[in-house]
């Protein structure tokens, strides 16, 4: 009979829920999080820019057209030109800034994945694996409304609400939650068919490869057997479990703290910090708004607990731009 | 709050049931591609790629199945017009951490350029464990044919570019020809004993006895 009502109900109750937008914050967390990366990924590389995207770099401009009909990837740096690849390169850079503050952000986003695609494809052997998430999330970013809060638009009232927008917002953050669920789930199931993995030495291996150990800390674990077996162990863990913990609201905050403890560790330890932002922004999307207001409220009041201080009566008003029920 | 429900909620629910539709048929398409290889996914495997390409194409390994287990070694050499004709460098090893020293690049701990190196080197391992059944012992019909450029792996490509960089910043002076680029893999519990890292930055440094697997020269300046 239950079942019978959800079937008739479910529908209806689901496109009136979607009415809303949720995880606005989350969508703004990773608009300031990519523009961030592409803003800086060329400003810290800009030395090198020649290298990396020129004509005549380490992906010259022959191989990638040689290659564009099996790759279908085109990019807007790939030009002859040195100078004019400098210039593009400049405006994408240019591009990730203006994203990042939230300035005209519909159209800021077209340019945003036009720029990063483009960036991308100009030379994927620079990509690693935060750079592929964000790859193939390009497109959802189109259909999210990351301008809604935390932006320049926000500040100067050019927001609008409406069902539609709040409907392909709230498919597209879906489509970007079940995409990080995905990668960390096809990354576990995939080293369950390693040796290594199996028998616990994976991590050690890992860590002594020099790549991997450019602070020196990894022989912290791999002079140390049982650290490394608990390493392996506790990555196949977290990997195989993170969907099942995101996606379930109760364990969401064991997930995060999994995701922070496990992407921290790669930072410091594997020397992997671009990857450990990428990732940690990403998880940082799938948070919902009714936990940021309450770290927002919790942090507004801070100071006040600090001298003391009770708080007087509206000062822990809600955000109102920021809708709480997810 | 939910806000006012839109002028035509059935066509609103139409399109809500026809995204969702498309999310679940969208990673049923990324489940099958990323998940290792079945009956199913292979059936598929036509069809999800052509939806999967250019946009969705997943690849998650991400130290998997098994890890490299080993440090990757890029030797490139170079030959030079000198007096006396065409004279050859020594081999000089691209991802000697002194090198990265010597081009300035900040950070020094985790550039882009070594990762693009790093990158390269690893799938170029990979691309001739493909093609020779194992990397340690390259088939020499697969060096000879990726001496064309049309055919050569966009990795060898990129490594000879990094091959010419690297060359041209240690020998600034010399009137380069060719670059050659050599390729080794080291097992992480001999690193101690056979390689000892000079300090002098962008010091020539031997590659093993055995085991170096060398490519094709290719004219600089293409």
């Amino acid at each position: 009979m239950n079942a019978m009502r959800w079937l008739q109900e479910g529908p209806g109750r689901l496109a009136v829920s979607l009415q809303s937008e949720h995880q606005l914050v989350g969508a703004a967390v990773l608009r300031i999080g990519l523009g961030s990366f592409l803003f800086l990924e060329i400003l810290t590389n800009w030395s090198q820019r020649r290298a990396l995207w020129g004509p005549k770099g380490l992906y010259p401009l022959w191989l990638f057209r040689r290659d564009l009909t099996s790759t279908i990837a085109p990019s807007i740096l790939a030009v002859h030109s040195a100078i004019l690849s400098d210039v593009l390169l400049a405006g994408t850079a240019a591009v990730g800034l203006l994203y990042l503050i939230g300035w005209h952000t519909r159209l800021l986003t077209f340019l945003f994945v036009i720029g990063t695609w483009s960036l991308f494809n100009r030379n994927p052997l620079a990509l690693s694996g935060g750079e592929h998430l964000i790859r193939v999330t390009l497109p959802f970013l189109l259909l999210i409304d990351s301008g809604r809060t935390l932006s320049l638009d926000a500040i100067q009232n050019r927001v609008t609400p409406g069902a539609w927008k709040a409907l392909f917002h709230n498919v597209g953050m879906a489509f970007i939650v079940i995409q990080l669920c995905v990668v960390y789930e096809a990354a576990g199931i995939q080293k369950l068919g390693g040796e290594l993995w199996l028998d616990g030495s994976a991590v050690g291996r890992i860590l002594e490869v020099e790549q991997f150990n450019r602070f020196g800390l990894g022989g912290l674990v791999y002079h140390h057997h049982l650290a490394a077996l608990a390493l392996t162990y506790a990555t196949l863990a977290f990997e195989l479990s993170f969907p099942v913990l995101v996606l379930t609201r109760k364990l969401r905050p064991l997930a995060l703290f999994g995701a922070a403890l496990f992407h921290v560790f790669i930072a410091v330890v594997m020397g992997l910090l671009g990857f450990a932002a990428i990732m940690l922004t990403y998880q940082a999307a799938a948070v919902g708004d009714a936990a940021y207001v309450q770290v927002f409220g919790r942090m507004r009041r801070l100071p006040m607990r600090l001298r003391g201080d009770r708080p007087a009566v509206g000062e822990l008003a809600l955000p109102k731009r920021i809708v709480t029920d997810d | 709050m939910p806000l006012p429900p839109p002028g035509n909620s059935r066509l609103f629910t139409l399109a809500t049931g026809l995204l969702f539709g498309l999310l679940v048929v969208h990673f049923i398409a990324v489940s099958l591609s990323v998940l290792p290889s079945n009956s199913v996914s292979r059936t598929a495997e036509p069809v999800s790629r052509v939806y999967l390409r250019p946009f969705f194409v997943q690849g998650w390994q991400l130290f998997a199945p098994d890890p490299v287990s080993g440090n990757v070694r890029v030797y490139v050499r170079g030959t030079y017009l000198s007096g006396d004709g065409d004279q050859e460098t020594p081999w000089l090893d691209v991802l000697d951490p002194a090198m990265s020293k010597r081009r300035r690049i900040w950070p020094p701990s985790n550039n882009l350029i070594e990762q693009v190196e790093w990158e390269a080197a690893t799938l170029l391992l990979n691309d001739l464990s493909r093609e020779s059944g194992e990397a340690a012992a390259a088939d020499p019909s697969v060096i000879t044919r990726w001496a064309d450029a049309q055919a050569k792996p966009p990795s060898l490509v990129s490594l000879e570019s990094a091959g010419g960089m690297a060359l041209r910043t240690a020998y600034p002076t010399l009137d380069l020809r060719q670059v050659q680029v050599g390729l080794a893999i080291q097992p992480t519990s001999d690193i101690a004993g056979v390689f000892v890292l000079d300090s002098h930055p962008g010091a020539a440094q031997e590659p093993p006895s055995g085991g170096l697997i060398v490519f094709r020269p290719v004219n600089v300046g293409r």
